[in-house]
């Protein structure tokens, strides 16, 4: 097992926002549809994401007309430790890409702004078209780092894919890893990552053992 | 009509008094409407369990999921409920005021920590439904002196 790293998000002048895509298990890894969920990383190195919850109405259980929910750290703590611990990861076996693009500050500041309203006002989650990739990408549209909607089904793949094709190569860098978060103390997280490589003959762990390849 | 209104009211009285209970005041009392302890799994966040449940494991297996795993279609990442190769540890209290009572646990399979059937386990409980751990008791600790044994074990 590769050592951890620990990556500042922004430092100095330079600000950075991400995306990660759970069950991701590398760049050129396309896991099923089902089996992935966006989070984003604002430039503070804070993690948070878009979740369903609830079961006000019938189709819940198939993921339409839940109440859609903001987790922050603190959230992703309780609700999702293998997300935002990376013991926990390990010890469950989930698997990130993370891709993190360089911005401005008027972005960055957009961009938590975006996350801001949509802790306050979430709407509904509907797997389909209103999914936590949909609301991920509505961030990225609002802060202007791309200007159009996912193209295809709203998944995080998709949403990656999406970046990567709107955002220079030197503005962006990509990790794929056992991945989590570590308080600085004075305001914002650390990234911390196990590297994970994936190669064809990998036993995946899990989500997204399944995945295709294309 | 006062009659009429004086025996709608005994109806919606009675039927209101045979509803289960967990109609009126949500999870806390699913024990006593099914006499199944209910827990859910949830991440520490740097909170400490307020009292362990020591229960003796009748089965700790992975989930079916039912038709719908059946057929592929578990709950995706983002839905509540969602976790990573869920288990369901089913149980007996074995000791205390709850003593006999069964339990069930959904968790992560990365959080099952080797346990099988037949072993005696503390459940650290944060309040009255929500666990943040399972710790496997040691032969040589008695289902009594388990609570005491697990308040000194790392329960995270």
């Amino acid at each position: 097992m590769p050592d951890s790293v620990r990556i500042d998000i922004s430092s100095g002048n330079t600000k950075r926002i991400g995306l990660i895509v759970r069950g991701k298990m590398g760049p050129d890894h396309h896991p099923d549809n089902l089996k992935q969920h966006a989070d984003c990383i604002l430039a503070d190195g804070s993690p948070l994401g878009f979740f369903g919850e609830g079961n006000d109405n019938s189709g819940n259980r198939i993921g339409l007309r839940m109440q859609g929910i903001v987790y922050d750290y603190a959230a992703l703590a309780k609700e999702r430790p293998y997300y935002v611990d990376m013991a926990s990861a390990l010890a469950n076996r989930v698997v990130s890409t993370v891709l993190l693009v360089g911005v401005d500050d008027r972005t960055a500041t957009a961009f938590k702004q975006a996350w801001d309203d949509m802790t306050a006002t979430p709407g509904d989650f509907n797997i389909v078209g209103g999914n936590c990739a949909s609301h991920a990408s509505s961030a990225f549209i609002r802060a202007g780092v791309v200007s159009r909607q996912i193209p295809g089904l709203d998944t995080p793949d998709h949403l990656y894919g999406q970046l990567l094709a709107t955002v220079p190569a030197g503005r962006r860098s990509s990790i794929t890893g056992f991945i989590g978060f570590t308080s600085k103390g004075s305001g914002g997280y650390w990234m911390d990552v196990t590297p994970y490589v994936d190669t064809p003959r990998a036993n995946r762990p899990n989500p997204g053992s399944l995945g295709s390849r294309r | 009509m006062r009659r009429l209104r004086v025996a709608l009211a005994g109806i919606l009285l009675g039927a209101l008094a045979i509803l289960p209970a967990t109609v009126a005041v949500g999870r806390e009392v699913i024990m006593v409407a099914t006499g199944t302890l209910e827990l859910t799994w949830q991440g520490a966040a740097g909170r400490t369990a307020s009292r362990f449940v020591i229960v003796r494991v009748r089965d700790l297996s992975a989930e079916s999921g039912g038709l719908l795993g059946f057929l592929g279609l578990r709950r995706p990442p983002g839905m509540a409920g969602y976790m990573p190769e869920p288990h369901v540890l089913e149980g007996e209290v074995a000791g205390g005021d709850m003593a006999g009572h069964a339990v069930r646990l959904r968790l992560p399979g990365g959080e099952t920590r080797g346990v099988t059937a037949g072993d005696v386990v503390a459940l650290g409980l944060v309040d009255a439904t929500h666990c943040i751990c399972v710790l496997r008791v040691p032969a040589g600790i008695t289902v009594e002196g388990a609570a005491a044994w697990a308040t000194g074990q790392a329960c995270r």
